[in-house]
């Protein structure tokens, strides 16, 4: 038994190794792109700095500009942040004064944060409202809940955000539209918790309700398709109860799809992440993203995206192992 | 089964989601064709007084914003740059998916192992993240856009179009042109795009509705054509005024949900009359 268990963690170390192995040309070319791309941007940092000393002479420009390594050729800039790169330095943001790779960290937890919750609540909410159509399917029920999942499709999240806002900040004063908690209040333990948790309501719910209806959509035909094979037949005519049968026999297989969707679409609530942080002044990696384009802050960005895509790629490989483990007949390769 | 064209047709017709869609598009694109005539002069200029609410001055019929710029009038307008953009980066995706998945496809090999580094590449980086990139790299423009967001879409449609071609190459008519001489270049446009496009388009109503929503958040950011008016900069000028005048960031995202609802109900009913076994699902 042990020696079985010893032989599967290897297995489970040879797998990831070969997965990031494989992922580093990927990565190494996003680098690639993205650091000529931004090379080609009109404008760098120097000229945000001078700028907002008022405008500098061209002397201390070309000074600072040596100072930043900005003078070198091209190539050579990109050689060193390649070497930089292999340390998980990710270069120098000006803006913010600090070494990109840390300002990056400290705002991964608020983003995973946001996200995390968001898919919760739209795994939850989803398979709930997925079930019950699937069950009353052809009724009203399913009709209205239909209805609710392609509105959900259709309609922009930063819009949904602002109206949220207008209804449930400004008009009912609910719930607060700004920040991940009160900073006038130096509030401790569960009090700081449930301020933190009011603030999370409408981003957390903004983000979340294209999730939710691409949910819905999929648990509902995943339980329509599955309820129709043999295994259901049988469990039925065995004799167990309907309730058992949909929670340990069909939703479970209904799941499948669900984990892949959730780990395709990780990139895309990377994104949305973006606009609703930056909408509710959230403190994540995203609000920094827009902070970082209006400062020609280029290094942060290029960190952002860099970061921001080995976050997908982690996502995918979880994906796999989830999916593994809730299948056992698909084995890691 | 009935042949190809008359059955798709009269599924299509029957479905009533779709009709509404397809009629809703067409008539969305034909205000943004004659929006200069419908509503002439420039709509990012002033044209009364600022915070007029919908519905109480006969001149504006759905108000005006923050500067007095007419509200129905920039929605007409900005219906153009939402169109453009779902259209010209939707042909871009089609395209250059199309062209790069039929090449991984048919040739296999390293040209498939090199096509597939790049889908995974794309696929990798967030769109929106690499659509702010491009925008900031780039001038932002009409064109800018249209190409980060074209970039970012292909892999679909190059994944999709890779598989149906691998399925495909090892059938009868595949080779049978071949062993009569035909070149490559012409087995894939004459023999396999056609046996692809159904799933295509599908795909490209799909893409067409995500354009047009990653449009709208990038000009809501501040990172659009700072020149042309569109429902995301329309959005993103009302919310400075949310609290006392909602209705300016309200309407013209009206106007992106109608468009977003009809494209996908259009993406529905193509997929549900081209593949009609899978419509009951």
């Amino acid at each position: 038994m042990s020696a079985a268990g010893a032989s599967s963690g290897f297995r489970l170390l040879g797998y990831l190794t070969r997965r990031l192995i494989h992922v580093i040309p990927t990565m190494l070319l996003i680098v690639g792109v993205n650091f000529f791309l931004l090379k080609m941007a009109p404008g760098d940092v120097v000229d945000v700095l001078t700028g907002e000393a008022g405008g500098a002479t061209p002397e201390v420009a070309a000074m600072l500009r040596q100072q930043f390594g900005l003078d070198q050729p091209i190539w050579l800039q990109f050689m060193k942040y390649m070497g930089n790169l292999l340390t998980l330095n990710l270069g120098y943001s000006v803006g913010y004064n600090d070494f990109v790779t840390p300002i990056i960290f400290e705002r991964i937890p608020a983003s995973l944060l946001l996200m995390g919750a968001s898919i919760l609540i739209a795994v939850i909410i989803g398979v709930l409202l997925g079930v019950i159509a699937a069950a009353r399917r052809g009724t009203w029920v399913d009709n209205v809940i239909n209805i609710m999942a392609v509105w959900g499709f259709a309609m922009p999240l930063f819009w949904l955000a602002l109206m949220l806002i207008v209804l449930f900040s400004l008009t009912l004063r609910w719930f607060p539209a700004s920040g991940m908690y009160n900073v006038y209040q130096n509030l401790h333990g569960w009090a700081y918790v449930r301020d933190v948790a009011a603030h999370m309501v409408l981003p957390v719910f903004s983000l979340a309700v294209y999730y939710l209806a691409i949910f819905s959509r999929i648990t509902r035909s995943a339980m329509i398709e599955v309820s129709g094979q043999d295994f259901i037949r049988f469990a039925r005519a065995k004799g167990l109860s309907p309730q058992r049968i949909t929670i340990r026999h069909v939703l479970r297989n209904a799941l499948l799809p669900i984990v892949t969707i959730t780990g395709l679409q990780l990139g895309a609530m990377l994104g949305g992440s973006v606009v609703i942080e930056t909408i509710f002044a959230w403190p994540g990696m995203g609000r920094l993203a827009f902070d970082a384009i209006f400062r020609r802050d280029l290094n942060l960005l290029l960190g952002i995206l860099f970061i921001s895509s080995f976050l997908v790629i982690i996502a995918n490989i979880v994906t796999d192992l989830v999916y593994a483990w809730l299948d056992p007949r698909i084995e890691l390769k | 089964m009935t042949s190809g064209w008359t059955g798709f047709a009269r599924r299509f017709s029957h479905n009533s989601a779709a009709m509404f869609g397809l009629v809703t598009i067409v008539l969305i694109a034909m205000i943004s064709i004659l929006a200069n005539v419908i509503f002439p002069g420039d709509p990012l200029s002033i044209a009364g007084a600022p915070f007029i609410w919908p519905g109480t001055e006969s001149a504006f019929p759905l108000g005006t914003d923050v500067l007095g710029r007419d509200i129905l009038t920039g929605i007409v307008h900005g219906s153009r740059v939402s169109l453009i953009v779902g259209l010209t980066a939707t042909l871009f995706a089609v395209l250059l998916g199309m062209t790069l998945g039929a090449l991984a496809g048919y040739f296999g090999g390293w040209v498939d192992a090199a096509i597939m580094r790049l889908v995974e590449l794309f696929q990798t980086m967030p769109s929106l993240i690499f659509t702010i990139v491009v925008m900031v790299s780039l001038t932002p423009s009409l064109p800018t856009i249209v190409l980060a967001i074209g970039l970012t879409s292909w892999p679909q449609v190059a994944r999709l179009v890779r598989v149906e071609v691998l399925k495909l190459r090892e059938a009868e008519f595949i080779l049978a042109a071949e062993v009569i001489g035909g070149s490559n270049t012409r087995i894939i446009l004459t023999h396999l795009f056609p046996n692809v496009a159904s799933i295509v388009v599908v795909t490209a109503s799909i893409i067409a509705a995500h354009a047009i929503l990653l449009e709208a958040a990038i000009s809501f950011l501040g990172l659009g054509d700072p020149n042309m008016i569109s429902w995301g900069s329309m959005i993103g000028s009302g919310k400075e005024a949310l609290r006392s005048a909602w209705y300016m960031a309200a309407l013209p995202g009206v106007a992106i949900f109608v468009t977003v609802l009809s494209l996908s109900a259009l993406g529905n009913g193509l997929n549900d009359a081209v593949h009609p076994h899978g419509a009951h699902k």
